[in-house]
């Protein structure tokens, strides 16, 4: 066989993985959409329909009744201001990492990711007494600060290894040039390090738009719940009703693939350290 | 325009001494070269002028200011770097502007564009203005990197090792570029490189460094015909310098050089050379201080090289104890490997050096 049919039978052989593999991820995804917008009689139709023949929105409007607007804010109240505190700490300690040598760095490198290997549900009992203590359960704020806490090393750790891939020599222009290294740090290495800091700012929404453990743990009032723990108590509301189910989901699922989507580009190359030649 | 002055600098990195005991006085509007090899202490003496590193040990003065405990946005300098650093998320405009806005200096957005024309004007990058350095060639963004430097009319430019990232013909090109600058500004610039002949084409002063330690200091000229030691000697100059290992012997008619096999007879001894008869030294000749020659009384050797190099021909001859010496020949002259030849050594271009301490002997 011809190379260029190789190269051609490899390609094709590629492509049937990749649509294969998609299928596996994104068929129970595509599933839970269609039935969340199927009418309660057609849901458990055989042979199901694929896309339904008769959408409808009444699911949705049936969590609307038991008040997910008001999760689904909480949630994203939480989550934005998470990833803003985290990101800004992250920047500030990664930056000082990747930039200054002082005693005690590498102690502190390692303890970085020391940490990062303890089981979040093994500081749920003494988090929350001390919570309780300073009076912040029940709180949103207790909550951003604990995920800011819990993301801190991965989004410290991103960063770090980002802002090592920035020449130093742009600061060293910018301080010469008349601004404090602050200034250079916010002028010209945070412009140019925006993949690293979206990579790390995905990681932390990713984590505090989903989290179920500290949430449930820390926050048992209805005006302080966030979105998992109320699709949770959807299961016990709802029994199997799955026209409901699916569509709190999808509510669920929804805002956080569009954000991928529309900083995927970053996202990539955030992760893999991407390259600013200067 | 400031004058600069390194008292007494130093600095270590862990059990590296980078720099030791700098002393250099740099004149207001003089064009200064640092130059040596690779580790020599001179980017570390420009980085430490810069505040980029803090010093361990002396005074650096800027003016009349002693500027150690300064950061760098306070020392009113310039500097352009080898790979440029310009802004890679900011148009060309915004990178020559970027000074400008820096806190404390209140410039109107008209005085800026003003102030950037010109300079674009000056170095002829006018058409690039609204680039961004990566679509820009390499001597485009070392112009751009210049005009940044020259926006501020800073008290001292700083250029470390700008051309040694261009070729060879835009570096020459670059170099007159430069000195036309520097006639036209009149501003204190200190310039670090390895390249001699930048140095040499370029400087009002050199001063060379080896292992941390200021070699010697003093004018294109002096550093080229009078070499302190050894050193300065063999690294200043198109190629390496021509040594011989000997003695210097009295003879009837003044003194002699006797080594490796040969003897070169010194012309009028000066009289400081008279004391080091019965000595040993070591002899320094460069290239064009040896010649073939036609006279029969010239010190005996064979080719074993040529090389063409331009308006000269390089000849390696072979001559004394297997001595290999490098000479310039005319390329008239055709000479041929393997041909016997006789070679003259120029008195006047002769160097002696003390073989323990590489100091210059026939320098007072």
């Amino acid at each position: 066989m011809s190379w260029q049919r190789r190269a051609l039978l490899r390609k094709s052989v590629n492509a049937a993985v990749v649509v294969a593999i998609c299928i596996v991820a994104l068929f129970p995804i595509l599933w839970g959409l269609s039935t969340s917008l199927k009418p309660a009689n057609a849901i458990l139709e055989y042979p199901p329909q694929l896309i339904p023949a008769a959408p409808t929105l009444e699911h949705y409007r049936q969590l609307l009744t038991t008040g997910i607007h008001k999760y689904i804010l909480n949630s994203a109240i939480v989550s934005i201001v998470t990833v803003f505190l985290c990101v800004m700490l992250a920047a500030l300690a990664g930056y000082a990492l990747a930039r200054f040598s002082f005693r005690g760095k590498s102690l502190v490198l390692f303890v970085i990711v020391a940490v990062m290997s303890i089981p979040l549900p093994s500081l749920m009992v003494p988090t929350f007494t001390f919570l309780a203590l300073l009076g912040l359960n029940n709180t949103l704020t207790g909550l951003v600060l604990l995920y800011t806490a819990y993301q801190l090393p991965l989004a410290v750790w991103v960063l770090y290894g980002y802002f090592q891939t920035i020449p130093s020599e742009f600061e060293n222009a910018a301080m010469i040039d008349g601004y404090s290294r602050l200034q250079a740090l916010r002028r010209v290495v945070l412009p140019l390090s925006r993949p690293g800091l979206i990579a790390a700012g995905l990681f932390t929404l990713t984590f505090a738009w989903n989290d179920f453990v500290v949430a449930v743990v820390m926050n048992s009032s209805d005006d302080a719940r966030t979105l998992p723990v109320a699709i949770y108590n959807y299961l016990g509301f709802f029994g199997r009703e799955w026209g409901p189910l699916t569509a709190a989901a999808m509510v669920s699922i929804v805002p956080v693939i569009v954000v991928f989507v529309v900083f995927q580009k970053y996202f990539l190359s955030g992760m893999t350290g991407g390259g600013v030649k200067g | 325009m400031s004058a600069v002055r390194f008292v007494g600098v130093g600095k270590r990195f862990g059990d590296v001494e980078a720099l030791s005991d700098l002393h250099l006085a740099i004149d207001a509007g003089e064009f200064v070269s640092l130059l040596g090899p690779s580790g020599s202490g001179k980017s570390t003496s420009l980085n430490l002028l810069a505040g980029l590193l803090p010093i361990d040990a002396g005074d650096i003065f800027i003016g009349d200011r002693r500027v150690n405990d300064l950061p760098p946005d306070r020392r009113d300098l310039a500097m352009v770097f080898q790979n440029y650093a310009l802004y890679p998320h900011m148009t060309v405009f915004e990178n020559i502007a970027f000074p400008l806005r820096a806190r404390g200096r209140n410039f109107p957005d008209a005085d800026i564009a003003r102030k950037v024309d010109a300079v674009a004007a000056t170095l002829g990058v006018t058409d690039l203005l609204a680039r961004y350095p990566k679509e820009l060639s390499g001597g485009q963004q070392q112009r751009v990197a210049l005009g940044r430097a020259m926006v501020r009319d800073p008290k001292v430019f700083l250029l470390d090792e700008p051309l040694s990232n261009l070729d060879a013909r835009l570096r020459i090109r670059m170099r007159k570029d430069i000195k036309a600058l520097h006639d036209a500004l009149q501003s204190t610039i200190v310039y670090v490189t390895h390249d001699q002949s930048e140095a040499m084409t370029l400087s009002s002063r050199i001063a060379v460094f080896d292992r941390g330690r200021l070699q010697q200091y003093g004018t294109p000229d002096d550093v080229y015909n009078r070499p302190a030691n050894l050193f300065v000697a063999n690294f200043v100059g198109e190629r390496e310098i021509n040594r011989i290992d000997g003695m210097l012997e009295s003879a009837a008619d003044g003194l002699r050089f006797r080594g490796a096999g040969l003897v070169v007879a010194l012309a009028a001894t000066p009289a400081r050379m008279a004391e080091f008869a019965g000595r040993a030294v070591t002899l320094a000749v460069r290239a064009e201080g040896v010649m073939p020659t036609g006279d029969e009384t010239g010190v005996a050797a064979k080719v074993t090289q040529t090389e063409l190099s331009g308006p000269d021909q390089i000849v390696y001859a072979s001559a004394g104890d297997d001595v290999e010496l490098c000479c310039r020949a005319d390329p008239a002259a055709h000479l041929r490997k393997g041909q016997s030849i006789r070679l003259r050594f120029q008195p006047e271009r002769l160097h002696f050096f003390d073989p323990s301490t590489s100091r210059s002997l026939s320098v007072a």
